[in-house]
């Protein structure tokens, strides 16, 4: 039996809280042990270490009535049972723990018993009674109990029970003070005289331990104070350092939580008790206990271990990946700590029993990962017993070193688990997102965005972005390779998006500008310059050809504001009709200054009024460009005039009952899904399907409208799904858009490129600009390779009046001679020499 | 156990010899035999009913005996019975500083008999046997002279030697 004090020169050090851990450490390693609480005028090592209810109401025994009953020379020694208290240990490792507190303090009979043992126990008493009955109750503990270690709580300063507890019965002694020079300085005298008391025979030379409790940033440095350090390090073991000279105290920092609730975490091996003066314990431990030393240090690394990795779980990421700042941590409680399992499995031969070190559960409580420290063990064996005995769908093998754990998952439908590539650990959000959380392919994302889970379209952009970067360039997880074809592959993922939050966040995504400075540093290496271009490259390579291939009722919100008024939304989709297909500049801020200017200088108003004037306009033009697409519940004109000329009465009432009346009617026939597909059907039959004035209109003031209900029903008539005949609609009315109101390298915009008011049926716009509109149209469609709009958009032209199906001929021209003719068009329309219908043969 | 050869029976067959008191009165051996045979009755019964003033009673056994040693000589048998209890109740009355301190004075006594030297010594080895007996598991780890080597540095030195 090895007999360990725990001395201090000065109370309040936390002595009894690291004897209380030390006695639960070593029980939990297997070791039997009996701590015995000596420190008899302020005893409490029961409330650290047993129920003090228990003891103070119940148990009679412990070491002062022991030894009054003793030093009154009972007939027959005391039972140790009565006296002593079994103290629950956490793991059934085969060790035990026996406390043998002071007595029940504080209960008066406790202090009773106490002042009597005064005068009894004599220990100066020449016949060596006092001595004898101290030996006794060590040598009885030793030879009935059998234990490894006597762990002694001595009494504070220099008193008499405190001296023989150090000097005569222990072997090593714990000298514990603080980082004071009065503590210092009673610490080196008692540890002095320590060294230099004689020891029996039977015993080995003393050890001494000094440790400096409650250690803060805040510790003296002095010469004094460093001078008495190293004075006590000359009598006392201290912690080795990387050199063979350097040694140093032992120090256990100050701890707010454990030191105020003097909560006992010894043995422990859940992750939420690590802490830096647990480590410290556990340091110690590993010095103090050379026999516990191996498993002290498989303790600490097990525990650093799964206390990175429950922080990592349950906190922000520092990498900046927008797709993990979607995914939120793991909540505390949904962690659940030290679940040791047992199944009727066997491994070669072997119980199936095994120990989750963290189980982490679904908000419903489903178990879906366990994380396992597996130091020495045989790794395939954990993922099969997992995989056989539960459900979860991921398992995370860890060893000491947390950083190179492994990570095995698989299907929601079962099956084995399978290591994966995978390194980050995944967030509980991803077991709803994926199937599989070790299957993060595109594939897999995308069936996710398609499933409606938002937080996997940010996944998406950035493996676009990794997929498109030109060359190896080195990134936060290795070199980036320019994977062209997998960033196709996500383009058109991501365009067949149906969701429409999912497809707004696409393009909020996609846009430019997402990064500002600190955020760009950060998701970029210093020395790397490419942010701002890779952008660039991400607006005209991104979101440009997702803003016309993306359902159009998502287009429209994207460009709402969403973080404040003023924020602007890319115009990348609209520049790549404009500059790459027109060849006219679109910079509509200048048009609104423009404007602006034409404005004020027609109003007398002075020259501070015009500057006002121009920011009005700029704001106006953003906002405008913001409201330019609306899809409206109104009439189309077309279907309006249609019926105006159908009825008869119109010809004979007046004209404001005419309109009421037709009004009416034309609100049912939207209104009624059966009327309108039937009429769309008519109106498709006779080829009268136009995309502007009845899909759709274009004002001059540069609205957009789409007649969603109108489109529905002329899709379903057509037999295509609506979602690629509005975008298609949305192209068409883009480029009319585009052709007024762009710069040509003359400055001048294109007003002479005007659809009709549609003020009555006569007024047409001119065929030549529908085709060329047409034209335009077919060469963004081509452009985008999206074979859903090419589709629409060659069925709705089969069915639309002549001037809107001859792009076919005008394919064959040169992109230059079709730009030479927009731009005549922009002048005068009537000079045009266009191909007829005939020469699309 | 009975700490004297008794008393009544050798008062009953020799004169009485003078005993002066520490008052300076004269006082009859006879009457301190009754005494002390009171006081051991006394001490006995205290014992044997497991009362804690037992002790006491012996120490006062202690004291009349000593007082009887002084009022016999060695050469008569009630000198020497006195002796031998006075050693015997003071290592009763857990005096065990005084009961050496006794045997040490009577052994040093040169007109002391070899019986009676030896009958001292084996009182104490007694005694030392009894302690031992009552802590025999200290006795298994550590000497009765390591522990009373121990007491006299502590009494010495105080604690932690740090008051030698």
């Amino acid at each position: 039996m090895e007999t360990v004090a725990f001395y201090s020169y000065k109370g309040g050090v936390g002595r009894s809280l690291l004897l209380a851990n030390a006695a639960r450490f070593l029980a939990t390693l297997g070791k039997d042990v009996v701590a015995l609480d000596f420190d008899f005028e302020a005893p409490g090592l029961h409330y650290k270490l047993g129920d003090q209810r228990d003891v103070r109401s119940v148990f009679l025994g412990g070491a002062v009535p022991y030894l009054l009953a003793t030093a009154e020379g009972a007939a027959s020694a005391p039972p140790l049972e009565k006296h002593t208290i079994s103290v629950a240990v956490p793991t059934d490792a085969g060790g035990w723990l026996r406390l043998m507190p002071a007595g029940p303090a504080p209960e008066q009979t406790y202090w009773a018993a106490f002042k009597e043992l005064g005068g009894k126990l004599r220990l100066g008493d020449p016949s060596g009674q006092g001595f004898m009955a101290l030996f006794d109750l060590q040598a009885r503990i030793a030879d009935e109990l059998k234990p490894d270690y006597l762990l002694i709580d001595a009494r504070t300063g220099v008193t008499e029970l405190g001296s023989l507890a150090t000097t005569i019965l222990a072997d090593t002694v714990v000298c514990m003070f603080v980082a004071n020079q009065e503590s210092l300085d009673g610490t080196l005298t008692v540890v002095e005289a320590l060294k230099g008391t004689p020891r029996l025979g039977s015993q080995r030379p003393i050890r001494v331990v000094p440790v400096l409790s409650r250690t803060t940033a805040k510790s003296p440095e002095d010469d004094r104070f460093a001078s008495g350090v190293k004075r006590l390090l000359e009598f006392g073991e201290g912690k080795q350092g990387q050199n063979q000279k350097d040694r140093a105290l032992f120090a256990l920092p100050h701890d707010d939580v454990l030191g105020a609730s003097e909560r006992v975490v010894g043995g422990e091996r859940k992750a939420s008790a690590f802490s830096p003066l647990y480590k410290a314990y556990l340091e110690l431990f590993q010095s103090l206990f050379p026999s516990g030393a191996e498993s002290a240090r498989n303790v600490l690394e097990r525990l650093e271990s799964i206390a990175g990795i429950r922080g990592d779980l349950t906190s922000e990421r520092s990498e900046s990946y927008e797709y993990d700042d979607l995914l939120p941590p793991w909540g505390a409680s949904l962690i659940q700590e030290g679940v040791l399992y047992k199944a009727d499995y066997q491994h070669r031969g072997k119980e199936g029993s095994r120990y989750a070190d963290l189980l982490c559960r679904s908000e419903g409580g489903t178990p879906l990962m366990v994380v396992e420290y597996v130091a020495g063990d045989p790794v395939d064996e954990a993922p099969e017993f997992w995989g056989k005995n539960t459900k979860v769908r991921c398992v995370v093998l860890v060893g000491p070193n947390r950083w190179e754990h492994r990570i095995f998952t698989r299907d929601v439908n079962g099956g084995d688990l399978r290591r994966v590539e995978r390194w980050d650990l995944p967030r509980p959000r991803e077991f709803e997102l994926l199937r599989d959380v070790g299957d993060r392919s595109v594939e897999s994302m995308l069936e996710a965005v398609r499933h409606g889970h938002i937080e996997a379209v940010a996944w998406l952009v950035n493996e676009w972005r990794d997929s498109s970067l030109v060359g190896d360039i080195m990134g936060p997880k290795g070199p980036r390779h320019w994977r062209p074809e997998r960033a196709q592959r996500i383009l058109d993922g991501l365009a067949a998006i149906e969701d429409l939050d999912c497809a707004e966040e696409v393009l909020r995504r996609a846009a430019a500008g997402r990064f500002d400075h600190r955020r760009r540093k950060r998701r970029f290496r210093d020395d790397w310059d490419f942010g701002e271009d890779l952008e660039q490259k991400m607006a005209e390579d991104l979101f440009a050809p997702l803003f016309w291939r993306l359902p159009v009722e998502a287009v429209q919100k994207s460009m709402e504001p969403r973080h404040y008024p003023g924020e602007i939304s890319s115009l990348a989709g609209y520049r790549l009709m404009a500059n790459d297909l027109m060849g006219l500049r679109y910079d509509p801020d200048r048009s609104a200054l423009e404007d602006a200017r034409l404005m004020s200088a027609r109003l007398p108003a002075s020259r501070d009024h015009r500057d006002e004037g121009e920011i009005v306009w700029l704001h106006r033009s953003r906002r405008e460009q913001i409201e330019r697409v609306r899809l409206s519940d109104e009439a189309p004109p077309a279907l309006v005039w249609e019926e105006m000329l159908q009825e008869e009465p119109y010809r004979r009432s007046t004209i404001e009952e005419a309109n009421e009346k037709v009004g009416a009617k034309v609100k049912e026939l939207l209104e009624s899904n059966t009327s309108l597909r039937r009429r769309l059907k008519e109106v498709s039959g006779r080829r009268d399907l136009a995309t502007l004035g009845l899909l759709g209109s274009y004002e001059p003031s540069g609205n957009i409208d789409l007649y969603p209900r109108v489109i529905t029903a002329a899709a379903e008539a057509l037999g295509i799904p609506p979602r690629y005949l509005k975008s298609v609609v949305f192209i068409h009315l883009s480029v009319w858009a585009m052709a007024r109101e762009t710069y040509d390298l003359d400055g001048q915009r294109g007003y002479g490129f005007a659809p009709s008011p549609r003020t009555s049926p006569i007024d047409r716009e001119s065929p030549t600009h529908v085709t060329l509109v047409q034209a335009f149209t077919d060469r963004l469609i081509r452009l985008l390779k999206d074979p859903n709009l090419q589709d629409a958009f060659e069925k709705l032209s089969k069915h639309q009046p002549e001037p809107y199906t001859l792009w076919a001929p005008l394919r064959k021209l040169p992109l230059e001679k079709l730009r030479m003719l927009l731009l005549r068009a922009r002048a005068s329309a009537a000079a045009l020499d266009l191909p007829s219908a005939d020469d699309s043969q | 156990m009975s700490t004297s050869d008794g008393p009544a029976s050798w008062a009953s067959k020799n004169p009485s010899p003078p005993f002066i008191s520490q008052r300076g009165s004269r006082v009859e051996t006879d009457a301190l035999n009754t005494l002390v045979s009171g006081a051991i009755w006394r001490a006995e019964q205290l014992e044997a009913h497991g009362i804690r003033f037992a002790s006491q009673a012996w120490a006062e056994v202690s004291s009349l005996e000593e007082e009887l040693a002084k009022a016999f000589p060695l050469s008569e048998s009630e000198g020497r019975i006195a002796r031998r209890g006075a050693v015997r109740a003071a290592l009763k009355a857990g005096e065990y500083a005084r009961a050496h301190a006794l045997a040490d004075g009577y052994l040093a006594d040169e007109a002391a008999p070899r019986s009676l030297k030896t009958a001292l010594r084996k009182i104490l080895q007694e005694d030392d046997q009894a302690i031992a007996g009552r802590f025999q598991h200290a006795a298994k780890h550590h000497t009765l002279r390591e522990a009373r080597d121990l007491a006299r540095r502590f009494r010495e030195g105080g604690a932690f030697g740090l008051a030698a």
